[in-house]
């Protein structure tokens, strides 16, 4: 590995790194517009110029983007006054036909035009004559462009072509009039179209969605995971005020690399419209009721209690959700066992949906659960249809049946065998199916209002991380359990998901060696330990 | 697509592939859309389409090349092309007023067609002439030294 010297510090790189990324080792930010770790470099915007030694004693300026650490004792400087003197031109020229709209732009406050402006540009402008004005264009069902703010990077061209592959955009016209556009008739319209506007560095791309919104340093951000399908994209969820407002991808280079899909960018609408079960309730005289907590619990107990046998002949089952975290799922087994002593346990498989690999090889699962391998592997378990079966032949009378999906549907068969059941409780966000069956029902938490751990479909546990307090009187659901095996005369031990993950390492095969330290914020694979290296981090 | 070449324009257009590696196809493009032009006399955005279909390339990458050079017309032109060169050199020897004749015999202004769809005049980068400036191209004829008279000339002779 070739030792070089950026700004007398000496960092010993990769040789095939660019400059930018090896100033990036030694601390050393390296303006850039165009340049995205991600995609094609390109070396169009002329931002990353330092200077190197080019032959002894002579310093060039070259592209920090372009040019890679070829040998031992390369000389960069990335502070010379040539160097700031180029950022200020470069900055400049940018800024010619640049609006002075920051006051109203969605970017203001994220973008590299106004940081380096301040950073490295002139103060005034010495351009008098009248700025072009290109229109606003509505690129596609989620992106809308502002032309005047483009600085012409390429990045969206260059995302589009070599990440999605639908090569939707391109340069249009020559010189000044170059402008981002579509094709007649083709719009900006693919799974993965919300990344444009977070990569580029100006306000030129903006999703519809995230449009004349509060700005964003007034958001508090979730460092969690998309919950849209099994895959697990890495993100960051902008919160204000008990609303998520915005949901953008975090980096994973094992899991989602720098993107996440439309439907997972956009899908907590789902969420925040949704009519949500706000308070646990009873059927009364065949219509669900309001109740207390106290009173809900306690209907548990009584509807079960009867049916849970003392040596194993329990006539009450459980069903749990890939839609809950692996915590959740491991304290409703032990909720089974424990309480219920029962060893009837099932999981509900979603129908799938539909899948789909882009260019690059980024995937969105046709399992659109979460959390479908996790509860297997926590609960043993990997459909109902033994649950089904169970109540069929009547050995089944009571069900502890579990949601926390927004599209949750039952099958015909699912349906009447429910229906069937003497006691039905059903611990859910939404007013599902399963709600309108259920004799009691506990109102749970969505994944934006708990703690926890997912296994994506690679077996990559990744972390879940609560934004605010599930509505109403609604609980998160470890609690619920916990309660409820309290009911029942039993303590399911601690409480806190971290917690639950030190004994899910311990008794959980293929978790060994896992504990939230180890974790971390990138997640980390199933199977990585033996049972006696269960130390954790 | 209703938009397609001639029998004889598809065989020359094959030809003009056939000249690049099939890896390399867009490199096409130019040729193709001067194809085009002659074809239809401008290239509309179905012209664009089509080229891209014959060179397997996203449309909106034709785009990109038929809307950077300005001698690709996207819109309908005269029979004549006035093309009056307004680089430095012309400019210093008076294109000025040649285009200003021209926009007051034609009664257009530049980069317009007239009504009776006989003449389009636009103002151009260098045509290659410049110790004859100033000079103009009509259709594929250069003309080069000129003056007002001859300017005159040159439309009157034209049919």
């Amino acid at each position: 590995m070739p030792t070089i010297k950026i700004d007398e510090k000496e960092v010993t790189v990769d040789a095939g790194l660019t400059l930018i990324q090896a100033a990036a080792t030694a601390g050393i930010d390296i303006p850039h517009f165009c340049y995205h770790p991600g995609l094609p470099i390109d070396g169009n915007c002329r931002m990353c110029l330092v200077e190197m030694e080019i032959r002894p004693g002579v310093f060039g300026l070259v592209a920090g983007c372009v040019q890679t650490v070829t040998k031992d004792g390369m000389q960069i400087r990335t502070n010379t006054p040539t160097v700031l003197k180029n950022r200020e031109g470069v900055m400049e020229f940018f800024l010619i036909n640049h609006p002075l709209d920051c006051p109203w732009c969605d970017q203001a406050g994220e973008c590299r035009l106004q940081d380096y402006s301040f950073e490295h540009g002139r103060a005034d402008s010495r351009f008098v004559e009248t700025k072009r004005v290109p229109p606003k264009k509505d690129l596609g069902p989620h992106i809308l462009l502002y032309s005047t703010r483009c600085i012409l990077c390429t990045r969206c061209i260059r995302f589009c072509d070599e990440i999605a592959g639908t090569s939707e955009l391109g340069i249009v016209h020559m010189g000044s009039h170059s402008e981002i556009d579509t094709f007649p008739g083709q719009p900006l319209d693919n799974k993965l179209s919300g990344n444009v506007a977070d990569i580029c560095p100006v306000g030129a791309l903006v999703t519809k969605d995230f449009l004349y919104k509060p700005r964003i340093w007034h958001y508090t951000t979730v460092r969690t995971i998309c919950t849209g399908c099994s895959t697990g994209c890495n993100t960051m969820m902008e919160v204000m005020h008990q609303k998520i407002y915005r949901i953008r991808p975090r980096e994973n280079m094992e899991v989602n690399q720098y993107w996440m899909c439309d439907d997972g960018r956009f899908g907590y609408h789902a969420l925040q419209e949704a009519e949500r079960v706000k308070v646990p309730m009873k059927r009364v005289n065949g219509t669900l009721q309001a109740t207390t907590w106290k009173e809900a619990l306690q209907a548990v107990s009584d509807g079960f209690s009867r049916l849970i046998g003392e040596t194993g002949q329990s006539a009450v089952g459980v069903v749990g959700s890939a839609q809950w975290t692996n915590e959740e799922n491991f304290l409703l087994s032990k909720l089974a066992r424990e309480a219920f002593k029962t060893s009837h346990i099932g999981l509900y498989v979603k129908p799938p949906g539909e899948g789909w690999v882009s260019k690059s090889g980024f995937r969105i699962e046709a399992d659109k659960t979460p959390n479908a391998r996790g509860a297997r592997e926590m609960l043993g378990a990997a459909d109902m249809r033994g649950i089904v079966d169970g109540i069929n032949a009547g050995t089944i009378k009571g069900l502890y049946i579990v949601g926390g999906d927004l599209g949750l549907v039952l099958s015909a068969a699912e349906k009447e065998a429910l229906g069937k059941l003497e006691c039905l409780v059903v611990q859910d966000i939404v007013h599902s199916e399963l709600v309108d069956l259920a004799h009691v029902v506990l109102a749970g938490a969505s994944w934006a209002e708990k703690d926890g751990t997912m296994t994506n479909v690679n077996g990559r546990v990744q972390r879940l991380r609560r934004a605010f307090p599930p509505p109403g009187e609604a609980r998160t659901d470890g609690e619920i359990i916990r309660q409820v095996g309290k009911q029942c005369g039993v303590d399911l031990g601690p409480g806190a998901p971290a917690e639950i993950m030190n004994e899910i390492a311990r008794t959980v095969e293929g978790y060994a060696g896992l504990s939230y330290s180890v974790i971390g914020e990138q997640g980390a694979m199933t199977g990585i330990g033996q049972p006696s290296e269960a130390a954790g981090g | 697509m209703t938009l397609e070449f001639s029998p004889e324009a598809r065989q020359r257009a094959e030809t003009i592939i056939r000249r690049y590696p099939p890896q390399y196809k867009k490199a096409a493009v130019i040729p193709l859309l001067h194809l085009a032009q002659e074809e239809w006399g401008y290239i509309s955005a179905e012209a664009m389409a089509y080229v891209a279909t014959l060179i397997e390339a996203p449309p909106v990458k034709v785009a990109e090349v038929a809307t950077f050079y300005p001698m690709f017309n996207k819109e309908p032109i005269g029979k004549y092309e006035i093309q009056v060169c307004h680089t430095l050199p012309c400019a210093l020897t008076g294109c000025g007023r040649i285009v200003k004749h021209l926009c007051e015999k034609l009664n257009i202004q530049v980069g317009q067609t007239t009504p009776d769809r006989r003449f389009t005049l636009k103002k151009v980068e260098c045509l290659a002439a410049c110790d004859r400036g100033p000079v103009m191209l009509v259709n594929k004829t250069l003309y080069t030294n000129l003056t007002l008279e001859q300017v005159d000339d040159i439309l009157n002779g034209l049919e």
